[in-house]
């Protein structure tokens, strides 16, 4: 006689939520991920077909805050996948310009993200410099832009690796510090780890988009020459 | 001119200034800040309780970045020299965490108030 096997019983839950594009309730639980190119896709609302891949880190770590246990799960299993997953993407697939953006503080990442977003880049964003590094490998993003100390692997330390690596030598790399503020840590970070830019905490936005512009000038006339077209229609 | 121990907290308007006018954002930052800096003293006085000094010291320096936004000055420096401090003066660093907790709690009480709640963008029912 054989014992049933208890664990394969399906025992149902349900997750409502309200979508962020049509405001229509779905059952999460249910719903597949997304076919974004990111680090971790979002669930995809039956009603609209969207996703809330375009909601700010904030939002999503707000989101993920309060979910069910069922839900967590998901998303724990979707974000151990989720660096195999972005490795096995060809670069040519991301959206440019793209930009990785790796702070350990949240709150940097949420504040960097929308600035550059608003500059115009396509984002990930990741609290871990090693996965930032296996990530800028696999994707080879326009952009790079790190903060300086971290734990397991400093952000200029991050950017020597980069600047070394055959795929990822052409990457712009800025860094932001708000210990390693003074001249000798700036004059250092550019010629000991070739660092393209060196900003202080707390980046202001203003300041961050100057320096992307700089950095990456066909990306701002793309923007400059985009606004113009708006306008005009 | 300011008393001398008054808090020196952000305006809502620089920081709405900063951002280019977005007040919305603005306020759902101090929201997500208010959020993290609950769990990020809960850690440290975790990571107190189990004499992982180094922990604390990472925990302030990652904090200290967020701080900076809604409390450049003081509550800034305490998380400066909790990072700096030298891990065989438990005694003090314990003194730091204490006021830097009661810092953050009035800096939090301060933006509970300055700060209107945003809506939610997301909603679990």
């Amino acid at each position: 006689m054989t014992i049933p096997d208890m664990a394969v019983t399906p025992v149902h839950h349900i997750a409502m939520v309200s979508c962020l594009n049509c405001r229509s309730y779905f059952d999460a639980v249910a719903a597949p991920f997304c076919g974004c190119i990111a680090r971790e896709r979002t669930f995809t609302c039956p009603h609209c077909a969207g996703c809330a891949c375009n909601a700010s880190y904030g939002q999503r770590e707000s989101f993920a805050a309060g979910i069910p246990p069922v839900l967590n799960e998901r998303r724990r299993r979707e974000r151990a996948e989720g660096i195999g997953r972005l490795q096995a993407t060809k670069p040519g697939m991301v959206q440019r310009p793209f930009a990785l953006i790796v702070d350990d503080d949240p709150l940097v990442l949420v504040v960097a993200e929308r600035a550059v977003r608003a500059a115009g880049y396509s984002t990930i964003v990741t609290r871990s410099p090693e996965e930032a590094f296996v990530i800028a490998e696999a994707l080879v993003p326009d952009l790079v832009l790190t903060d300086a100390l971290m734990p397991l692997l400093d952000g200029r330390e991050l950017c020597r690796r980069l600047k070394n690596s055959e795929l990822t030598k052409n990457v712009k790399v800025i860094v932001m510090s708000a210990l390693y503020r003074g001249i000798i840590h700036r004059n250092r970070a550019f010629k000991e780890f070739s660092v393209d830019e060196f900003l202080s905490k707390p980046i202001k936005p203003a300041v961050l988009r100057d320096a992307l512009d700089r950095l990456l000038p066909r990306v701002a006339q793309a923007r400059l020459h985009f606004s113009e077209l708006q306008v005009a229609s | 001119m300011s008393a001398v121990g008054e808090p020196q907290y952000v305006r809502r308007s620089e920081l709405i200034e900063m951002f280019e006018g977005d007040a919305e954002f603005v306020d759902d930052l101090a929201a997500q800040f208010t959020a993290q800096c609950r769990v990020a003293l809960n850690d440290m006085n975790d990571a107190l309780a189990a004499r992982d000094l180094s922990r604390v010291s990472r925990l302030a320096h990652a904090l200290k970045g967020s701080v900076a936004y809604f409390d450049p000055g003081y509550g800034q420096a305490i998380l400066r020299t909790i990072e700096r401090i030298s891990p065989d003066q438990p005694e003090r660093l314990r003194s730091l965490v204490n006021a830097l907790e009661t810092r953050m709690e009035r800096l939090t009480r301060h933006l509970a108030v300055a700060f209107p709640r945003p809506a939610a963008s997301f909603a679990i029912h």
